[in-house]
């Protein structure tokens, strides 16, 4: 009948017009991708980006809630429960959150090392392939080195993974520190002997030999809390190396950790970096107005009188750095305290809009000074090249030289506490009371904790998260005691 | 009426016994005897100005000219389906304004009408009769009471079917029954309408009530979701965006059989929404509006003496362990509160109450419908205006709606749906949730504003709240919403040949939003001091402003072929096509710094910190699809439906897939045995029918993300390496799964249908519904570092029952003579359970775990309070925990002799036991009545934080926690009191403690309408008038501790409330 052409002109136009082949908008493919010297710096830029995530730099002071140092009014990382003693598969917290940041962390650096070694191209020079491995490794060693701290054994991963293979025992803990020096070694003979300062924001030479200088430090002591003097000889002689590169004692404590002072500034080794307003942390919000940091009373009594760091690092109820602006947290103070040291006076009153671009600190001069007065003290006792590097450190604050006629086990528990109060909430005391081998004689002594405090020996190594468990059929194995 | 004059060609089509019928007409021309009807209007062969035949085709064409109506006199009587005469039935002529009468008590007519005029005849409860006179004077006309007569003809997808040949699981509603209830959201209708559709309201939220709709359990657990398919007028939408008042009919479309012609989209059922369209006849007016007042169905009570407040706070504080007397109140403060006599100065602030206040609520709605025999109408106006009964809460609705329908000619129909709406919503800009938080997360010992009008913070420096929400609301710091919803539909329907028709719409549905979202700078004062004390929480100040647009089409087009040979073997074919294209698109800008709390436009901002946003996505789905039924007799019915679908989610390898079903019934009462058989006279009709069917779900990551087959880089965010520069980051985020493919549902139902004693019936199914494939992230290791790959491996089966019933009657003598009523309910119930999943997943209070339902409860079971040191000295160790008396007793379910999270152990009520609805009309002379009671059993929320667990940022406690536990007080059902989120473990561990018995009954929906009568508004040229007053959330019986047990899933204690509602409205149609 006539009618029926319109059917057949219709069905042709919509048979033929419509196709339903799509792709993202707002995504690359992976086809189109790595054909540049733009892409790898771009996929290098995002390795750097990863150090944003907050457990790598502006909530590193969360550490210091599991230890005697603070309290955590709002349990970040399950502190709370990590102190109590609940430490157990599922907890959740640190527990996973420190084993799923850092593969996340390990995967970037080894998609990027991947397609470097599968790099045939004519854009790379070998200049920018050495500078591309150094850093990648450097950060990868920093990934394992936190792995190795907290679990002891775990999988090592130096490929990237896929569907296939995605399941993975794990290896005994010497052969990811092996591997941890593996990766610094190479990044030491590979990165730029500048310092810091002079390495355009990279990872440069002195960052990884001040890494590698921590992990050495790590390893430094026996599961009795001895000293291994082999380890300690080499750390020692790594620090003095990195004392001759150039850097010195920032002349003001704040200055390290203030944005307008910390470019250019000799003491850091390496950073962390934020540029408001399109890239920044909460750090004055989260530590500033809600108080996620609590200074315990017994800490803070520690400051001997006239220490500059007291007042720069903790305050006692407001927010005052005397510029005649002050900030009231709305937050509780559970203890009374609140932490200060990387607040920004000029970001008060501290809020949801507050964008903080100070950088992360992760490696500074003073730490490598008390590492190298640490290790020496160890080997040679409280010799003079001791009281200089710990001297260095007190005179900056305000307080007077050490006796020189302390012991050594004077010496030692001087260094300890001088390095409490420098390094306090840069996430460095929770890992010193484990390879001193004290965490349990000092954290079952905390009194003023809010919480009950409970540790045992089996916590130096946490549980592997109870899902990765789960998820490997058999394959990877929950550490012994769990 | 005036003489028509009908001078056009029609040619016609002889069937056997001399019928004859237009060849494309929808209206038909049927010839029987001596007189022909085209539509409404009779035509006698006489008038025929010329006729010729064409035997060999079977065709006659006929040239009408000059048909002059005679005025003829009907007498005739009214009478129901047993012979009573009705009294008070409106009858009226068709397509007149004029002419019309009443029936007397006899049921007795007479009406004086132009020959061939069609009858209609009107009466409450009784399905509306139109009567064709064919050359009788005298007729009597039976009404049916409105039951769901087996001549219904119910809409499936792409068509309709007589209910009596339906071979799946299909049910109807119709939208009189929906807009009963004087709620404005439609979605929220269905609810207790239905048999194995659970419909849960999530809050009383104006305009955004959170309606979830589950049809026959919870299929899948992936992203791709277990919304039903929702289609109006055959096109993609939400029942959301739709006037109540627009909807004629709504079908629900259970089994795979009767779903599966959607294929890839249907797994989770159908749910078609049919508007009003227009009728030929007279023009009717129709203006309905319903004043309401709104207030919350159920509040808790909250401590709101300030002094008791403070003893509390104090005994919380110091069994927390915060024992610092600078955090607690003083002795001396609580006294002055105690004793004060100046409330302004030392208040007992009730918090709730500054921000509950009643809501008035009205809806209009006015309509035009009509039209000639070639073209209908329907014309809608909407709107409704709904605050909150939360201040600041509120929502504003405008809706257009016009359907027009045209034949165009003999065999050519055309149409168009158009619909409009236009919303505003506004809320305080953190949502409902925090809005109630923070209201309720003050001490009562300050007010919110200072006498001179200053906001406060708070009154003590230890005490811990959250936002001030009148300083929020004061300044406007406000989520606002306006958002367009366009929805354009064509069509035409061609008759191509006798049964052969062509059917092909297209659509265009966009979605606009328009978001605006406004933190202003307000600072608060210490109430006491008056001095500055902080700046008000609103997040981020500045202003955000973000524009999406969604654009949907849908075409599709489909031939059907009906045919009958030997009025005993009746087949017909289908077979269509589809295409959808969606395009997403958004764009947002920010800026930080405004200077004017007065302006709230981006350019009134200052530039030094400022963002922009934007991206898009797209996705399109390309089918076909087609239907054979036969039956034999109307006695053995099958049917098989198909749909091959192709979406553009996955690999172009794996792309396309079939999705068929089979379905058959067997109508037994057909069957001579019984049909003849006088003891089966009970029996009005029974059918047994199954089906089995395969549907699809292709929703893969539909948020943003549709393409999880392709290998992506994603841009992670910048750096800066000079503190000066920002360089972008790219790097991959997910691993590919290549393979990723749809999601498929396989479902047996087998149900029966029966109608007894000429009044009950009564729907029974059975089915089985197993989700295989389901998409899901896969459990990959944190090794790999990347986002896991959606993959198709998870299994969930869910195995049901549902029965519905209903019972009309009328009662034929007595007082209540005329008296109609009709009784019905609905039950179900549903077995949820996860077949394959992979190792168990433990979330913070559930498990998810092969053999279970999903997402099941998994806690420690709380075994009552400890009284003495002894008992806790006797009792396994909880965990490392300090117990004390008046401490919660976890109790060691593997007998280990110590507490730990070994303990924990599955609790069931995650999903409902049963749920079940009553509903009940009754009229008689001009009132009528209906109830609806609905309610659901065995249903377990878990609950935490503010109202649950005390002093939570503050908040003030339940009054319950006056019974606490103390020495003095040795209570077994309160524990110790602890304060808030630094309570100890030992309190705040998922415990069977905060798993609350959600199960409910209750009065939905009460309804008393009066119908003036007729005959009185006919004098003043009114049609109808009906008044009527409705309620709704009357009445409720729970266990549900202090707020309504009908909200959405586990968590947060708090939420929105719920709508109790008086209204009042009136009806009128001229």
């Amino acid at each position: 009948m006539y009618n029926y052409r319109y059917l057949i002109l219709v069905l042709v136009l919509a048979m033929s017009g419509c196709s339903i082949d799509r792709d993202p908008l707002d995504q690359l493919s992976a086809g189109q991708f790595w054909k540049n010297q733009d892409d790898f710096d771009n996929a290098m830029t995002a390795i750097y980006g990863k150090l944003q995530t907050p457990m790598f730099s502006s909530g590193t002071p969360d550490w210091d809630l599991v230890t005697d140092n603070a309290y955590g009014q709002h349990n970040s990382g399950n502190s709370r429960d990590i102190n109590a003693g609940e430490i157990a598969p599922s907890l959740g917290g640190f527990i996973s959150d420190v084993y799923s940041n850092a593969y996340s962390g390990i995967a970037r650096v080894n998609i990027f090392l991947h397609q470097m070694a599968n790099y045939s191209g004519d854009f790379l020079s070998q200049e920018t392939l050495n500078a591309y491995e150094g850093q990648a490794k450097f950060m990868r060693a920093y990934y394992y080195f936190l792995l190795y701290a907290c679990y002891g054994d775990v999988p090592l991963v130096r490929e990237p993974l896929d569907l296939n293979n995605f399941v993975q025992p794990k290896v005994d803990a010497a052969e990811i520190l092996d591997f941890v020096y593996e990766d610094l070694d190479r990044a030491i003979e590979l990165l730029k002997p500048v310092v810091y300062a002079d390495g355009g924001g990279r990872v440069v030479k002195s960052s990884a030999q001040a890494l590698k200088l921590r992990v050495l430090m790590y390893t430094g002591y026996d599961e009795n809390g001895a000293a291994d003097i082999a380890a300690l000889t080499q750390a020692r002689d790594l620090a003095a190396e990195i004392m001759d590169a150039g850097y010195s004692l920032s002349p003001r404590f704040e200055n390290i950790f203030r944005d307008a002072q910390q470019e250019g500034n000799p003491e850091i080794i390496f950073s962390v970096k934020f540029l408001a307003p399109n890239n920044y942390s909460s750090m004055d919000q989260w530590y500033g107005d809600w108080v996620g940091v609590s200074p315990l009373p017994s800490f803070v009594a520690l400051f001997e009188n006239g220490d500059l760091r007291k007042d720069l690092s903790v305050f006692q109820n407001i927010v005052d750095f005397g510029t005649g602006k002050t900030h009231q947290p709305s937050n509780n103070m559970p203890t009374g305290y609140g932490m200060k040291k990387f607040l920004t006076p000029e970001n008060m009153p501290y809020d949801y809009s507050t964008r903080s671009a100070q950088d992360w600190v992760m490696l500074r001069y003073a730490e490598v000074l008390l590492n190298y007065a640490e290790a020496e003290n160890e080997i040679s006792g409280p010799v003079t090249a001791v009281h200089d590097a710990i001297n260095a450190i007190r005179d900056r604050a305000d307080l007077g030289l050490l006796s020189s006629s302390l012991s050594q086990v004077q010496m030692r528990d001087a260094i300890r506490k001088e390095r409490r109060i420098e390094l306090a909430f840069e996430g460095i005391r929770y890992f010193d009371l484990k390879r001193w081998r004290i965490a349990g004689e000092v954290l079952n002594a905390v009194t003023d904790g809010i919480t009950n405090y409970h540790f045992e020996d089996k916590f130096y190594h946490w549980p592997i998260p109870q899902s990765q468990i789960d998820i490997s059929e058999g394959v990877l194995i929950q550490n012994d005691d769990y | 009426m005036t003489t028509k004059q009908i001078t056009k060609n029609y040619k016609l089509i002889m069937l056997k016994h001399k019928r004859w019928v237009l060849p494309m007409g929808r209206k038909m021309l049927f010839c029987g005897g001596t007189i022909c009807m085209l539509g409404a209007i009779h035509i006698q062969p006489g008038h025929a100005a010329s006729t010729t035949m064409n035997d060999e085709r079977n065709e006659r064409t006929f040239r009408f000219s000059d048909l002059t109506n005679l005025q003829r006199t009907i007498n005739g009587k009214v009478v129901n389906q047993e012979g009573i005469p009705l009294q008070g039935v409106s009858i009226t002529v068709l397509g007149t304004a004029s002419t019309g009468t009443i029936s007397d008590r006899d049921g007795s007519f007479s009406l004086t009408v132009p020959a061939g005029a069609t009858l209609v005849f009107k009466y409450v409860g009784y399905q509306e009769k139109q009567v064709s006179q064919f050359g009788q004077e005298t007729i009597t006309v039976s009404m049916q009471l409105e039951t769901e007569s087996l001549e219904e003809v119910v809409v499936v997808g792409f068509g309709t079917q007589r209910k009596a040949n339906l071979t799946g699981a299909v049910s109807s509603v119709k939208g009189e029954d929906m807009t009963r209830r004087p709620v404005t959201n439609a979605a929220a209708m269905l609810q207790g309408q239905v048999s194995g559709l659970s419909v849960v309201q999530g809050s009383g939220e104006p305009g955004s009530e959170g309606v979830s709709i589950r049809l026959r359990g919870q299929g899948t657990f992936s992203g791709a979701g277990n919304n039903p398919l929702m289609l109006i007028d055959g096109v993609e939408g939400n029942l959301n965006d739709l006037n109540p008042n627009d909807i004629d009919n709504v079908s629900v479309l259970k089994d795979a059989a009767s779903a599966a012609i959607y294929g890839s989209r249907a797994a989770n059922g159908v749910i078609l929404v049919t508007t009003k369209n227009g009728k030929a006849g007279q023009t009717m007016v129709d203006y309905s509006t319903n004043l309401a007042i709104h207030t919350p169905t159920r509040l808790f009570d909250l401590i709101t003496n300030s002094a008791d407040y403070m003893e509390l706070f104090n005994e919380a504080k110091v069994n927390s362990g915060m024992n610092d007397p600078s955090g607690l109140y003083p002795q001396t403060t609580i006294d002055q509160y105690r004793n004060a006599t100046d409330r302004q100065q030392y208040p007992n602030t009730d918090w709730l109450d500054i921000f509950f206040n009643p809501a008035f609520v009205q809806q209009h709605n006015l309509g035009v419908s009509g039209g000639s025999d070639k073209t209908q109408y329907n014309l809608s106006l909407g709107y409704v205006n709904q605050p909150g009964v939360f201040k600041a809460f509120e929502y504003e609705r405008f809706n257009v709606r016009l359907n027009l329908a045209s034949q165009v000619n003999d065999w050519l129909r055309i149409g168009t749906n158009i619909h409009a709406q236009q919303g505003n919503t506004q809320r305080p800009r953190n949502g409902a949730e925090d809005s109630f938080v923070s209201a309720m997360s003050q001490a009562p010992t300050y007010a919110p504003q200072l006498p001179d009008g200053r906001y406060v913070h708070k009154a003590y420096d230890f005490e811990r709240n959250n936002k001030n929400m009148l300083a929020i609301i004061d300044n406007e710091s406000f989520f606002k919403n306006r958002d367009y919803v366009l929805n354009f539909q064509g069509y035409f329907d061609a008759q191509l040949a006798p049964g052969l028709s062509w059917y092909t719409k297209g659509a265009v549905v966009v979605d606009l939003n328009n978001e605006s979202d406004w933190r202003p700078n307000v600072p608060l004062y210490n109430f006491i001091s008056g001095d500055f004390a902080t700046n008000l929480d609103v997040g981020t100040t500045g202003l955000s402003k973000k524009r999406t647009e969604n654009r949907y089409i849908n075409v599709y087009s489909y031939l059907k072929y009906d045919k009958s040979l030997h009025d005993a073997h009746n087949f017909s074919a289908q077979v269509g096509y589809s295409y959808e294209d969606n395009q997403y698109q958004f764009l947002g800008g920010y800026r930080q710094h405004y200077f004017s709390n007065q302006l709230h436009e981006l350019n009134a901002g200052g530039a030094a910190v400022q963002t922009n946003e934007g991206s898009g996505n797209e996705w399109a789905l390309q089918s076909i699809f087609g239907r054979l039924t036969y039956n034999f007799k109307s006695k053995y019915l099958f049917e098989g439906n198909f749909r091959y679908d192709g979406s553009s989610r996955f690999n172009p390898d794996l792309r396309w897939s079939v999705f068929p079903s089979f379905s058959a019934a067997w109508r037994v009462s057909e069957e001579s045995f019984i049909r003849d058989n006088d003891s089966f006279r009970w029996l009005n009709d029974l059918k047994i029918r199954g089906s089995y069917g395969i549907l699809g779900n292709q929703n893969v990551n539909l948020n943003n993300k549709p393409y999880n087959y392709q290998d992506l880089y994603d841009f992670t965010g910048d750096y800066s390496f000079d503190n000066q520069e920002l360089s972008t980051g790219v790097a991959q985020g997910t691993l590919p799964n290549r393979n990723i493919t749809w999601e498929e549902t396989a479902m047996y139902d087998f149900g029966v249908d029966m109608r007894l004693f000429n009044g009950l019936e009564l729907t029974f199914d059975w089915y089985q519904k197993d989700t295989r494939d389901i998409l899901r992230n896969i459990q990959l290791t944190n090794l790999v570092g990347l986002n896991a790959p959606l993959v198709n491996l998870g299994e969930v089966r869910n195995t049901g029952v549902e029965l519905a019933l209903t019972y009309r009657n009328q009662i034929a003598s007595g007082y209540f003579e005329g008296l109609n009523y009709s009784i019905g309910g609905n039950i179900d119930r549903f077995k949820n359970t996860v077949t394959k999943f992979g190792a168990r997943e433990i979330g913070g209070w559930t498990i998810k775990q092969d053999g279970q339902p999903w997402d099941s409860f998994y806690l420690l079971e709380v075994d009552g309070i400890f009284q003495t040191a002894e008992q806790i000295a006797a009792a396994p160790k909880q965990y490392n925990d300090n117990t004390l008396p008046g401490d919660l007793i976890y109790k060691d379910q593997n007998g280990d002799g110590i507490i730990n999270d070994n303990d924990r152990v599955l609790m069931d009520g995650v999903f409902p036991a049963f749920q079940y609805a009553v509903n009940g009309s009754v009229s008689w002379k001009n009132f009528d009545l209906s109830i609806l009671f609905q309610g659901v059993e065995g249903r377990k929320l878990y609950l935490n934080n503010w109202g649950i667990v005390p002093f939570v940022q503050g908040a003030a406690p339940t009054t319950e926690w006056l019974g606490r536990w103390t020495e003095d007080n040795p209570s077994t059902t309160m524990p110790r009191i602890y304060w808030g989120w630094d309570s100890p473990q030992k309190f705040s561990r998922a415990s069977s403690y905060f798993l609350r018995d959600a199960s409910y009954l209750r009065l939905k929906n009460l309804t008393i309408g009066y119908s003036v009568n007729p005959q009185q508004l006919a004098k003043i040229g009114i049609h109808k008038l009906r008044l009527f007053a409705s309620g709704d959330n009357l009445l409720t019986w729970t266990n549900y501790p202090g707020l309504d047990p009908e909200r959405g899933g586990s968590g947060t204690f708090i939420t929105y409330p719920q709508n109790r509602i008086y209204s009042f409205g009136l009806n009128v149609q001229f």
